[in-house]
């Protein structure tokens, strides 16, 4: 019994954590974009938002866990920062919208203004939310 | 004493074994949602492709000219 649990919570936690992850991003952004006026249509708001939040995952743990970077929590908080400011304050927004621009008939300017609040909206909230497992898991270690 | 693999292993070992299960469930899910979110991107960009009309002139008004 205790074998399975060591072997499957893992597994478990991982498609878990992913999962939150693009939920939250997808809860927070489609009605920005929505209201906005970008696009009404969801599907397409949900799937270009998984595809960018699941690429951000995937290369923040590819590089902490291939990097070869010490696991210290400065060294995880450093990387973190860097990551984000790159792909949230320049990658993601850009991609969102020429991916909104396809499928809208909203100005570029309006639809990268639009992709950029939901943005900082989504990513002020996961910050808070690795913040608050940052200090769950480390606290008392730095 | 049941466990000896475990055992052997040690605390970091575990650690290791159930870090790395971890990424690899994160990674291969994550595969799955790409593929998924890209299916639906190119199949909804299709749809606002067909739904377009190519032949469609908006200064048009029905007289000809």
């Amino acid at each position: 019994m205790s074998f399975l649990l060591i072997f499957l919570l893992p597994a478990v936690l991982g498609v878990v954590f992913l999962l939150l992850s693009v939920g939250v991003t997808v809860l927070i952004e489609t009605p920005v974009i929505v209201r906005r006026g970008v696009t009404g249509n969801k599907k397409y708001i949900r799937a270009v938002n998984t595809l960018t939040n699941v690429i951000f995952n995937m290369v923040l743990t590819g590089i902490l866990v291939i990097g070869g970077f010490p696991l210290t929590p400065a060294a995880v908080t450093v990387i973190a920062v860097a990551w984000y400011a790159l792909a949230e304050l320049i990658a993601i927004p850009v991609f969102e919208a020429y991916a909104y621009k396809k499928i809208s008939s909203l100005e570029w300017k309006k639809i990268l203004i639009s992709t950029y609040i939901a943005n900082f909206l989504s990513c002020a909230v996961g910050i808070l939310l690795d913040g608050l497992i940052f200090v769950i898991f480390f606290w008392g270690r730095l | 004493m049941e466990n000896y693999m475990l055992l052997d292993m040690g605390l970091g070992g575990l650690v290791m074994v159930a870090g790395g299960l971890a990424v690899i469930a994160f990674l291969l899910t994550g595969i799955c949602l790409l593929a998924k979110s890209i299916g639906v991107i190119r199949r909804e960009l299709k749809n606002e492709e067909a739904g377009a009309d190519p032949g469609n002139d908006s200064d048009h008004d029905g007289k000809s000219v």
